[in-house]
């Protein structure tokens, strides 16, 4: 019972976010080695180009030829028979078992596609539940700009504002120390 | 026992980087060549900067448009401008002015300094510039007479020569192709060619000088002559009487026409002399108060002779005055004034001889003696002065067939100028080949059986015995000059060989016009051999694609754009192998790339398709080209049999609406000495170090957007993107990658978006550190793993795509940066400089990699521990100190690309830039911390050692003398 509550609180987020994923692409694979093997569908990927947020919303383990050991990975238009994005190539071994997929979907900075790209690693169940192919979106970074100094801030008079010097401790208390002083002194002397 | 090679590098890190080039060295560790070009027969002249001093100056308008002063009897440059393109120059003579029209402009110039007294620009193109002359003196600065083609139609407009203004304009209302300018003072006159391409008549329009108003206009025909503006030999200049001479279609005959006299055509007769002619020209002075004599000089295939023609300017009529006799090879005949007084000087590969205009006997004779290497006499400019009553003396700049601008001083060489070396287009560098014999001998030894490699070695001993005695003799001398020479890396000039510390290295230069230069790095840049591979018609360049130095060969070759390569020997500069242009396909790049046979200069054919290969040279890596819409292409080799197969592997193609402009990779020869970076609080940042990063610049005009993609070369996937809004593409946007870090340059506007806060607008650097995960002391997915592959499944557990981790800075600069390259050093130990050209400044600058590092803390003072590190407070505005310019007070014009290659020693990097000029130098990033400086004092050591030696003579009895006494005399 308690499991399954934090299943349910683990995927709440993902719930959440799956709303307003909204754009999705497609993504497709063909063998390198010869232009003439059918381009197939691998993978509809939904995601928001804001919060760069996504998800695959269907992935399908393709059939390989078994001679085939490269693969272009990219977003293929069927109508002109052409890839619409920059394509990238992984091994076939990607796929192999006991390995994981994760998609790399590179957007722009108006959130268009320019490529996609696959890379697999070894699943360890030791330390996760979750086998599946992953998704993860890189967007085109705005450049820094050079971080400027501060305009000077003149004061009415057209001084500097001279900065007030926090006091210290014992400048501000110096009298509380003085009558605890004081009064340890006067307390003195008891009954000898 | 190895020194940890980490424990160096934080040896150098504490050392303190030098920013300068030191005064002591300026001058002596670095070489340039103040390049003009080469200089054009219309355009070069000697000329009195200072009407009222004798002293004349040499000025030459090249074909690479610069404007220069070169001063006659040492060589030297005196000033030097940077104009656009070819032009015309003329000197206002009585006036220490020239005027230059290039372009669209027409500028005067101070003769003396250079500086421009000032400028004035059209619409259309300069087609002619002339000096119009006054009829008395003193009537102020003379005017200009500035002919321009504007939308194909002739405007001529007069200039005021103190100003620059128009006075007035006249507009040609055909469409007639305005050929020159000329005047006799009372007239102006506009030649301008009627009709088509293939066949034009000549029309002289005559101008009133004061209006502009067209006065007089008349035809000559000449269709069946005259194809193409060259084929007009002459429009005379300021001479009393201006003609207008063409050759007729077999070079027969030789039309002459004198400007204004509509009716006077006259035919002169062309004498043969051992054949065909092949070449006229006609030599007419300039100066307004000359005689009116004109020579014509012929060249047959096998020699050349002239005549001098003398105008009758009360008839009109041209008569033969004399013949000088035909001598063989080529010659150059250039033509001198002296007040009224007109010489010709006639120089041959045998004998330089001067004759007045007048008469047809010698004034002055002299031999040649002028080194043969410098090739044939190709045209000149000379000028006579009448020393006695019949006492002569003549020097004339003349440029050669082997594109040298040599001065013959009566005779004598006095100066040469290889011009030929400017307009560099390619470079590279190349080891001095070593004899190999020593070492194919001991590898011999080493594969035969001891004994008989025993008795090898010792009849090898006992031959190189031979050589003992000279060595001894030689020994004093070495210790002596090692002692007293300042400078420890001076060497014997002339002697082309390696030295200790790896500065001597060879420079493969190809130029623009199709000759390839050796320089020796090690003695100034000196030109050790020099030949001309292809000949390039005028008007073109070669467009070079790649050199290749095979050092175990001693082999470069060169590519060019159209299929044609040629193989140089670099230590001789003879030629192994040649293909002419035109015989191979065309070549869009070339790509030095590793095959199972070897390394190769790889041609790629157009639109990034390098064809099939024999599988044997076909290359073991990716190749990554650029396809016919510009995008990135990875391309993998396919074996089909015996032929390698291209496939295009993976595909590039940037967001919509941007265009890629640069395309650029590691550097071949790129070492890292330290594979993370440590942290104040001392943890390691692992440094992101794949060597198949590709960094792709790609620009929208619309947007005006500047993008950086980095990617990955083996699988093509795109690792990083970063943009800039608000960029000029107009202004030069360069980058550089090396290591795990890249930079660029450009010019950023202020955004809209950043109102609110402090922006600037200007030429920004942006530099990008990779790393591999942004918690330190942890390698992100990559793991443990030694290697990986951007290709097959990694095997650490769950992990994700190796991304890098981008940290990056921005910086202001002062000035536009054209071209960046990185230095390198034999074990990448010293800190990387990142050397940038300065067109603005005419200067090359070394930034080092500790100003631009990201992780400089903004806004506040470095804490103690990070400045134990190095870093220091950023500051947004990289300032180019002075100290940094590596070439100093020099001014290096046109660079077009600097390369760079490690020296023996660590600390230094040999650097060579290239364009219209040759700069070379050494830099040393981290200081010279392993070579000892000019300023260390051999003799004062050698001394020292001395006087203690005799110090320890001297005490050592005495002391002895003492103990001994002491023991005896307690005892």
């Amino acid at each position: 019972m308690k499991l399954l509550l934090i299943l349910i609180a683990l995927c709440a987020p993902v719930l959440a976010a799956s709303s307003d994923l909204i754009d999705s692409t497609t993504v497709y694979i063909q063998s390198v080695e010869s232009s003439a093997t059918p381009v197939i569908p691998l993978a509809e990927i939904k995601y928001n180009p804001s919060t760069l947020s996504a998800e695959l919303a269907s992935f399908d383990f393709p059939e390989l030829d078994p001679d085939s050991k490269l693969l272009r990975v990219g977003v293929y238009d069927i109508a002109t028979s052409s890839w619409k994005s920059s394509t990238s190539i992984t091994s076939a071994e990607s796929f192999a078992k006991g390995y994981s997929p994760t998609l790399v979907l590179s957007l722009d900075a108006q959130g268009g596609v320019i490529g996609v790209s696959l890379k697999s690693a070894k699943i360890d169940a030791g330390q996760t539940r979750d086998f599946g192919p992953k998704v993860k979106v890189l967007k085109t970074a705005k450049a820094p700009t050079p971080a400027l100094n501060r305009p000077v801030v003149l004061s009415p008079e057209g001084k500097l504002a001279e900065p007030v010097v926090e006091k210290t401790m014992f400048q501000k208390y110096w009298w509380v120390a003085l009558a605890g002083l004081l009064l340890v002194m006067s307390a003195g002397g008891g009954g000898e | 026992m190895r020194l940890p090679i980490n424990l160096l590098a934080l040896t150098l890190s504490i050392l303190p980087s030098t920013l300068a080039v030191f005064a002591d060295e300026a001058y002596s560790i670095d070489y340039h060549n103040e390049l003009l070009g080469l200089p054009q027969p219309h355009t070069t002249f000697f000329h009195r900067p200072q009407s009222e001093e004798k002293a004349t100056l040499l000025y030459t308008l090249s074909d690479l448009g610069v404007l220069g002063a070169v001063h006659p009897g040492t060589g030297k440059v005196v000033w030097r401008q940077l104009l656009d393109g070819e032009g015309y120059l003329r000197a206002v003579e009585g006036e220490g002015t020239v005027v230059s029209g290039t372009g669209k402009s027409v500028q005067a110039w101070d003769a003396m300094n250079g500086r421009e007294q000032w400028g004035n620009s059209f619409a259309g193109v300069v087609k002619d510039v002339e000096v119009m002359e006054t009829v008395a003196a003193g009537e102020g600065a003379k005017d200009i007479l500035a002919l321009f083609e504007e939308e194909g139609k002739a405007v001529l407009r007069r200039l005021k020569g103190a100003s620059g203004d128009v006075k007035w304009e006249y507009h040609d209302p055909t469409e007639d192709l305005p050929l020159q300018v000329s005047t006799n003072v009372k007239d102006v006159f506009v030649v301008s060619l009627h009709g088509a391409r293939g066949g034009y008549n000549i029309k002289v329009s005559t101008l009133d000088p004061l209006t502009g108003k067209k006065v007089n206009e008349y035809t000559l025909t000449a269709k069946a002559d005259v194809h193409a503006p060259e084929d007009v030999l002459l429009v005379g200049a300021n001479s009393a009487a201006p003609i207008i001479a063409w050759a007729d279609k077999t070079i027969k005959n030789l039309k002459v026409n004198l400007l204004g006299k509509s009716g006077s055509l006259q035919t002169l007769p062309l004498k043969e002399s051992d054949g065909d002619i092949v070449k006229v020209t006609i030599h007419a002075p300039e100066l307004v108060q000359s005689l009116p004599h004109f020579l014509v000089h012929t060249h047959s295939a096998v020699s050349n002779r002239a005549d001098v023609y003398h105008i009758d300017l009360a008839s009109g009529n041209i008569n033969k005055e004399y013949e000088l006799p035909k001598l063989a090879g080529k010659g150059a005949v250039s033509t001198s004034s002296q007040d009224a007084n007109v010489y010709f000087t006639r120089t041959t590969q045998d004998e330089v001889l001067i004759v007045s205009s007048a008469s047809h006997g010698i004034l002055g004779r002299w031999p040649v003696k002028v080194d043969k290497q410098h090739g044939s006499f190709v045209h000149g400019v000379a000028e006579v002065v009448k020393k006695g009553a019949d006492s002569y003396a003549v020097r004339s700049a003349i440029l050669t067939s082997e594109e040298d601008w040599v001065m013959v001083r009566n005779g004598a060489e006095a100066w040469t100028r290889v011009e030929g070396l400017s307009g560099a287009v390619a470079a590279e560098w190349a080891e001095i080949p070593e004899s190999e014999s020593l070492a194919k001998t001991l590898e011999a030894e080493a594969h035969s059986n001891p004994l008989s490699a025993y008795i090898h070695r010792c009849k090898r001993h006992i031959n190189d015995l031979q050589y003992l005695p000279g060595y001894i003799q030689e020994l004093p001398f070495r210790i002596l000059s090692s002692v007293l020479s300042s400078d420890v890396t001076s060497h014997k000039p002339g002697a082309l060989v390696r030295d200790n510390f790896g500065f001597n290295k060879l420079v493969i230069v190809a130029t623009q016009r199709g000759r390839v230069y050796g320089l020796d790095s090690g003695s100034q840049g000196a030109v050790v051999w020099t030949l001309k591979a292809f000949d390039i018609p005028a008007g073109k360049q070669w467009d070079v694609k790649g050199i290749w130095v095979d050092s175990s060969t001693g082999v470069a070759t060169i590519r060019g754009a159209d299929g044609e390569y040629v193989l140089v020997q670099t230590l001789t500069g003879k030629v192994n192998e040649k293909m002419e242009p035109g015989n191979w396909p065309q070549v869009q790049s070339a790509a030095v790339v590793d095959s199972p046979s070897g390394p190769w200069i790889l041609p790629i054919g157009l639109n990034g398709n390098p064809g099939d290969i024999p599988s044997e040279w076909a290359p073991k890596d990716n190749l990554v080209v650029q396809g016919k819409d510009g995008e990135v292409k990875g391309l993998k080799f396919a074996v089909q049999g015996s032929l390698a197969v291209p496939i295009t592997a993976w595909t590039f193609q940037p967001a919509t609406g941007q265009k890629i402009v640069n395309v650029i990779s590691r550097p071949a020869h790129d070492p890292v000495a330290s594979i993370g970076r440590v942290l104040p609080d001392r943890t390691v940042m692992y440094k992101y170090l794949s060597p198949n990063l590709v960094l792709v610049t790609a620009v929208s005009d619309s947007a005006a957007t500047a993008t950086f993609y980095l990617l990955d070369s083996v699988s093509g996937a795109v690792l990083y993107s970063t943009t800039h809004e608000g960029v000029d593409t107009t202004q030069p946007i360069t980058s550089a990658i090396s290591e795990n870090w890249f930079v660029y340059s450009l010019w950023s506007d202020i955004l809209p978006t950043t109102s609110g806060l402090p922006a600037s607008k200007g030429y920004q650097i942006v530099v990008s550190e990779l790393y591999e995960s942004d918690v330190p002391n942890d390698r992100g997915p990559l793991g443990a793993n030694v290697n990986s592959s951007s290709l097959e499944p990694s095997d650490v557990a769950n992990a994700e795509p190796a991304l890098p981790h981008v940290i990056s800075q921005t910086y202001l600069v002062p000035e536009s940066i054209s071209h960046m390259s990185v230095t390198q050093t034999g074990q990448g130990i010293t800190v990387r400089q990142l050397l940038c050209t300065l067109t603005s400044s005419d200067s090359i600058i070394g930034i080092p990699r500790t100003i631009l590092n990201p992780s400089r803390p903004v806004g506040r003072d470095p804490t103690p521990a990070e400045a134990e590190e190095g870093l220091f407070r950023y500051q947004p505005v990289i300032e180019f100190d002075p100290k940094m310019i590596l070439t100093h007070k020099r001014e290096v014009i046109g660079v077009k690309d600097v390369i760079a290659t490690p020296a023996l020693l660590e600390s230094t990097s040999l650097v060579f830039a290239y364009g219209i000029d040759v700069f070379g130098t050494r830099v040393a990033p981290s200081a010279a911390f392993d070579i000892l400086g000019k300023s260390f004092n051999k003799m004062s050591l050698v001394a020292t050692v001395a006087a203690l030696g005799v110090g320890v003579a001297v005490l050592g009895p005495m002391v002895r003398k003492k103990q001994i006494n002491g023991r005896w005399q307690t005892a």
